[in-house]
């Protein structure tokens, strides 16, 4: 069967089936719709073990990956600056 | 392949607009693509998104440069960026304005079109109607399943009705329909170059 989805809608489904423990948020276009997603999953529950801390800066989010090494991260498609 | 490009200004729903016709070329049995450019993102800024149906799979993930078919949400663009660039021959050509064709200063790019392939008509005031956002996108949606026969209707209806669930799923179907009914009825009694005034 074929299904239409976004593509950003595709993504958040698949982190979701990985199992994260930690989604350090930082949305930023346009990626946004990612991280919108997988926030509304931990609010409503099945990703029960997952922490969503929200972030000030992509650099904070980069400092989750220093101190976890299950994290999913998404950063704007120019890259991190600053 | 058909690609259709669509022009308009940030919060104006150029962007879901591209979507909700990739749902319902999609619905139809089409192989669809849909994106926006990455630009600046603010009110008012003007907007470019893109969408691609086709019988096969669609390898290109490159924005529309020579688009069949072209989507004007806002007329106040059509001298300020240029919108026709590329647009194929026997290209269609939708715009969202309460002017006539004649008044809208476009005589070169009419000039290229075939005959019925061209149509103006007042996309946002035809929505206040039923919605009281002057979104034309969805009466535009409606309009060009009816003058491009790419898409039905019906699928139009119901990409509105999976993206917004309720009454506003509903009332942006009644408005793509009225528009759909309003573009048919013109096309079969008036052949040719179609231009509105007024959508009532």
């Amino acid at each position: 069967m074929r299904v239409q989805i976004e593509g950003s809608q595709a993504v958040a489904q698949v982190v979701a089936l990985c199992k994260p423990e930690v989604i350090a948020a930082y949305p930023i276009s346009p990626q946004t719709h990612i991280v919108e997603r997988l926030s509304r999953k931990v609010k409503q529950g099945g990703m029960e073990c997952c922490q969503f801390p929200t972030e000030p800066s992509q650099v904070v989010v980069m400092t989750w990956h220093a101190g976890t090494n299950q994290l999913r991260s998404h950063e704007q498609s120019r890259g991190l600056r600053g | 392949m058909w690609q259709i490009r669509i022009h308009g200004r940030g919060g104006q729903g150029v962007v879901t607009a591209a979507e909700l016709l990739a749902m319902a070329a999609f619905t139809d049995g089409k192989y669809t693509q849909a994106f926006p450019s990455f630009g600046s993102e603010r009110m008012g800024a003007p907007v470019t998104a893109f969408c691609r149906i086709d019988e096969r799979a669609i390898r290109s993930r490159e924005a529309v440069t020579s688009p069949d078919v072209l989507i004007v949400q806002d007329a106040t663009l059509l001298h300020q960026v240029d919108l026709f660039g590329g647009l194929a021959r026997g290209g269609f050509v939708l715009i969202n304005s309460a002017q006539t064709l004649g008044a809208l200063r476009i005589e070169d790019v009419l000039s290229t079109l075939s005959v019925g392939h061209v149509c103006a008509f007042p996309a946002s005031d035809l929505r206040l109607k039923y919605l009281k956002r002057p979104m034309a996108n969805a009466p535009l949606l409606g309009a060009f399943a009816a003058l491009t026969g790419l898409i039905r209707l019906a699928s139009v209806g119901s990409a509105m009705r999976e993206k917004f669930p309720g009454p506003v799923g509903d009332a942006n179907a009644a408005a793509a329909r009225a528009a759909y009914d309003y573009v048919a009825a013109s096309v079969a009694e008036q052949p040719g170059v179609i231009h509105y005034a007024r959508a009532d």
